[in-house]
Formats: structure tokens, C-alpha cells, sequence
């Protein structure tokens, strides 16, 4: 399933496809807009849904089996508002997915998980539902500038009002929403919290694909709505979007280092990971965006899955307690150590050739600066692999709290093995990667 | 906008879940005004389509999308209504320390 993203986008011509809901014509009714990206997307997303629960069939035990059955109803309507946020193109539309995707996270974060959880999902509620607030107004001023909430059509008539200011007031604040959505720095705070206290099948889920779905959103609205011109420079949003990510990348890294809890260190390094992303937008660099989400959905959704079973089978995310977990699960914790390393972005992970590929950017616009912090947070980010690796490697083994093993999970296992093999052949095949990004800018 | 700024501050201000909660949906009440005002067509009359009448009318979209937008924030409330019963039955209280 994996291969359908990469074939769709190597064998397809520059095809569109629009299904225009009810036969109303697009002027007046709903359209969907399948192009080659938001395809490889939702697919993606839905080949991150499916892992998760093959690999995470214990910790679905975690919740009981009544909300089990509603657990997954409600998750199933959130991988379908997701989509409709890939998929949509008309802005009052857009909003609507958005709303629908977040009340469905609102609730499963609440369900399970630590006893925190509840408070983290209403503070995620109290702050996504401002940042929704702001997309509505925005799209309120877009549409009082434009007259029309399909895209396509905002794009054709788009010299007749871009110099408005109710556009340009419209299109701050709704990527200013959407930034918040995605957990750019300032307001990271939910997306810690939240990943800290749920449960941890909805963790792997949601920490791999949610906030890459929002920042998909801004880069398709930027790249193929606004235009980047307009927005980067005329507005001046380049350098607001720079300083955030900037910041970011340096906050996360360094965090990151000092927690001693796995599901906060990967929460930190989320927030430095989604840094890079947004550095990647500001510079104009769209294709390194894309690689950079994918490479870290991957990632990501990787280290989750071993967070997962080492909390299934050890019953703590307390790195304290992990020590010397490489001579009891020699399997998982190599394959950890591999994630790590391409969150960091060593050789031969996909996060190297994203990484790389950014940088290359950087250095093409002479923006010393930028790489300066990239090289910087990066040598934090090893730190931190480091201090993760030796832990489980080779620390001395104190107080080691055993829950009694029942046998390895086959299926979570190979699961994370293709994810990572995934990954790996991703790292090799860097020409490959370059041409299946520049095919869909 | 004065709606929605007050929501906002009440938002941001108040340490009580329940009073965000509060703030929340004044603030959504503000850009459904927001909403309404903008439709408004100087002289414009009921968008029913009658050829007895000619003129301008007022644009009927703002408020259909109004409708989405209530139900929206009608469903909002519910879930955090839900997530403050479960507050206060864990921690008992709906005061944030």
C-alpha cells in the first residue's frame, strides 16, 4: 500500500480530477479537487491509519471494550475529515473538515490515556477553537474581498482583488489559524500536553498525521492559492514564518535533551521537526516541505509504534526505567535507535535527504543564518540521540521494574520493521526522491 | 468585532474552565454577527424570488454558512461540556492550578 502514493505520483500525468457534489456547478456548490499531492496524502494517511492498528492491537486493550467499539467509530470519521481537508476545494468547505477533524480529536484524546488526558484535550479544545475562529473570519474577509469560496475561482479573478486589504486581512488570519492548528512554536503548548497524557494508540495516530495535514493546508494555500509572492513578501508573512520555525528547530531541540519521559522527548522534537517544515515554507523551498512531512510522518509514526510496545510490555515511558532495555528487546530497540537517527537526520534515513535538501535551498538564497541554526539544532537533535541510545544501550541497570513479558507481538514488530525499511530505502534512493518532489510543483 | 474581542479576553482571562467555555461561545456568536453584517446590502430586501420586487437583495449565502456555523459551535459546546464533566469528576473541581 505504500507503493500506491509513490506510483500514483510517478505514473500519472499532470491529471486533475474534480467531483462537484449534488451536479451543482462548482460557482455554486462543493467541489472536491484530487490532485497529485493531496492523493499521495490520503493515502498516506490512510496507510498510517491502517499500520496503527495492526501494530497497536494491545493498547487498544488500554481502553475498555465499550469505548473501543466508539473509539474506532469516532477515529474512522476522523481519517474522513482529514481527507475532506486534503481533498476540498472551496474555503467555508475547508473550515468544515477542520472543525470535524478536531472535534474528533478533542474526543479521542479524552478517552483513555493518563488521568490528565481529559484537561489536555479541553485545553486543545479551548485553543483550536479560537484558531478555527480565526480561519472562519478569515474566510469571512476573503469572501467579502473575492465573492466566491471555490478556490479555483478566487485564483482566476485573483488580480481584480489581491491588492485589497480585506484580502490580505483574510489570508493572515487564516493562515494564522492554520499555524496554530499545525503547533508552530509560540503555540506548541496543546500538542506537548496532548501528547504527553493520551492514550497511546490515538498518540501514533494523531502524532504522526494531524498537525502535517494543517501544514499541508498552508502549503497548498500559499503554493496554489495566495501564491507565494503575495504572501512571503508583499504581506511579509516570510519573515514572521522564518522566525517561528527558526525559533522553533533551537526551543525544541534543546527541550527536547532535558526530558526524561519518551513521550515528552518526541513530543519536543515534533514541535522542532514542524520548525524545519515551516523554515522550508518561509525560504519558498515547497518541495523540501513535503519531504521533510513525509520523512517525518514516517518517523514519527515509527517511534510512536516502539513507544507503544515498550509501553505495552514495561508499562512506563520514563526513560529511567528503560535502561539496558537493549538486552532484553535487542529487536525493538535497534530499530528505535534507527528512528532516532533519522530524526536526527544521519546518512541513509530519509531524514538525511530532507534535511539535505533544505539545506541545499538555504545555501542556494545565501541564508547563512538559516543554516547556521539548521547545522546547530541538529548537532542538539544528535545530543539527544545520543543521550536516548546510551540509555538503552549500555547505562547501568538500577531499580529495574519488570511487568511479566508475554510473548512478542509479531505483528506491531514487522509493522515497525517496514516502516523502517521503508525509510531506510527512501534514504538511498535521494535522485528518486528529487524527481517525484519537483513533479508536484 | 467588540463581540468577539470580549469572548477573546474572556477566553484568555479567566483561570475557570467553565467561564472559557463561556468566552468560547460568545466569541463564535460574534463572527456569526460578523457574518450577518457583512451580507447586508445597503436597501437590499429578502432574497425570495419574486418578479413582482426588483432591486438589490441581500445576500442569502452568509447566512446559510451562518447555519453550519451554529451547528459547529453547537457541537463545540457539547464536547466541552462532556470533557468538563469528566474534569470535575476526576479532579473535582473545574478550577485550572
Amino acid at each position: 500500500m505504500c507503493i500506491v502514493p509513490i506510483y500514483l505520483l510517478l505514473n500519472s500525468t499532470q491529471q486533475v480530477i474534480t467531483y462537484d457534489f449534488g451536479g451543482w456547478s462548482s460557482l455554486i456548490g462543493i467541489q472536491f479537487k484530487l490532485t497529485q499531492l493531496s492523493l499521495a496524502v490520503a493515502s498516506l494517511i490512510s496507510f498510517i491509519a491502517l499500520l496503527t492498528h495492526l501494530s497497536c492491537k494491545q493498547e487498544a486493550g488500554d481502553v475498555n471494550t465499550f469505548s473501543a467499539v466508539l473509539f474506532s467509530a469516532v477515529l474512522l470519521i476522523l481519517i474522513a475529515g482529514l481527507c475532506g481537508i486534503v481533498f476540498t476545494n472551496d474555503f467555508f468547505n475547508l473550515y468544515v473538515f477542520i472543525e470535524i477533524a478536531s472535534l474528533t480529536t478533542y474526543a479521542l484524546v479524552a478517552i483513555g490515556g493518563d488521568k490528565a488526558a481529559v484537561k489536555a484535550a479541553f485545553n486543545y479544545l479551548i485553543v483550536g477553537t479560537i484558531a478555527a475562529t480565526f480561519i472562519l473570519i478569515g474566510i469571512g474577509y476573503i469572501y467579502a474581498a473575492s465573492g466566491t469560496l471555490n478556490m479555483d475561482d478566487f485564483v482566476d479573478r485573483f488580480d481584480t482583488f489581491k491588492d485589497a486589504r480585506a484580502t490580505r486581512v483574510g489570508i493572515v488570519l487564516m493562515l494564522g489559524g492554520l499555524m496554530v492548528k499545525a503547533g508552530l512554536f509560540p503555540l506548541h503548548n496543546w500538542m506537548v500536553y496532548v501528547y504527553k497524557t493520551t492514550n497511546s494508540f490515538f498518540l501514533t495516530f494523531t502524532g504522526s498525521v494531524s498537525a502535517k495535514v494543517y501544514a499541508l493546508v498552508i502549503i497548498k494555500l500559499i503554493y496554489f492559492v495566495f501564491t507565494p509572492d503575495l504572501v512571503l513578501h508583499i504581506i511579509g508573512l516570510k519573515k514572521v514564518i522564518l522566525l517561528c520555525g527558526l525559533l522553533a528547530i533551537s526551543i525544541g531541540a534543546i527541550t527536547a535533551f532535558y526530558q526524561e519521559d519518551l513521550r515528552s522527548f518526541l513530543a519536543f522534537s515534533s514541535v522542532s521537526q514542524i520548525g524545519y517544515t515551516f523554515i522550508a515554507i518561509a525560504i519558498g523551498a515547497f518541495s523540501s516541505a513535503v519531504i521533510l512531512m513525509a520523512a517525518h510522518v514516517l518517523t514519527a509514526s515509527a517511534c510512536f509504534m516502539i513507544c507503544a510496545y515498550i509501553h505495552a510490555y514495561k508499562g512506563t515511558y520514563e526513560l529511567k526505567k528503560l535502561y539496558k532495555l537493549f538486552e532484553e528487546m535487542p529487536y525493538i530497540s535497534l530499530l528505535f535507535i534507527i528512528n532516532i537517527a533519522s530524526l536526527v537526520g544521519i546518512p541513509l534515513t530519509a531524514g538525511f535527504i530532507s534535511k539535505v535538501s533544505l539545506v541545499l535551498t538555504a545555501l542556494d538564497q545565501k541564508a547563512w543564518i538559516v543554516v547556521g541554526l539548521i547545522v546547530l539544532s541538529t548537532f542538539m537533535t544528535l545530543l539527544y540521540g545520543y543521550k536516548i541510545s546510551r540509555t538503552l544501550l549500555f547505562s547501568s541497570n538500577n531499580g529495574r521494574t519488570l511487568r511479566s513479558m508475554s510473548g512478542p507481538d509479531i505483528c506491531a514488530l514487522s509493522v515497525v520493521t517496514v516502516i523502517t525499511l521503508i525509510n531506510i530505502s527512501i534514504g538511498l534512493m535521494f535522485n528518486h526522491v528529487d524527481i517525484i518532489a519537483s513533479k508536484i510543483f | 468585532m467588540a463581540i468577539i474581542c470580549i469572548g477573546l479576553f474572556c477566553v484568555l482571562s479567566s483561570r475557570n474552565y467553565f467561564k472559557q467555555l463561556i468566552g468560547l461561545t460568545v466569541l463564535q456568536s460574534g463572527t456569526i454577527l460578523f457574518f450577518i453584517a457583512m451580507a447586508k446590502v445597503a436597501g437590499g430586501r429578502v432574497p425570495i424570488l419574486n418578479p413582482a420586487n426588483s432591486g438589490p437583495i441581500t445576500n442569502p449565502l452568509p447566512h446559510v454558512l451562518m447555519l453550519t456555523a451554529i451547528v459547529v459551535g453547537l457541537a463545540t459546546l457539547a464536547v466541552g461540556l462532556a470533557l468538563l464533566m469528566q474534569i470535575q469528576k476526576r479532579f473535582g473541581s473545574v478550577e485550572d492550578k
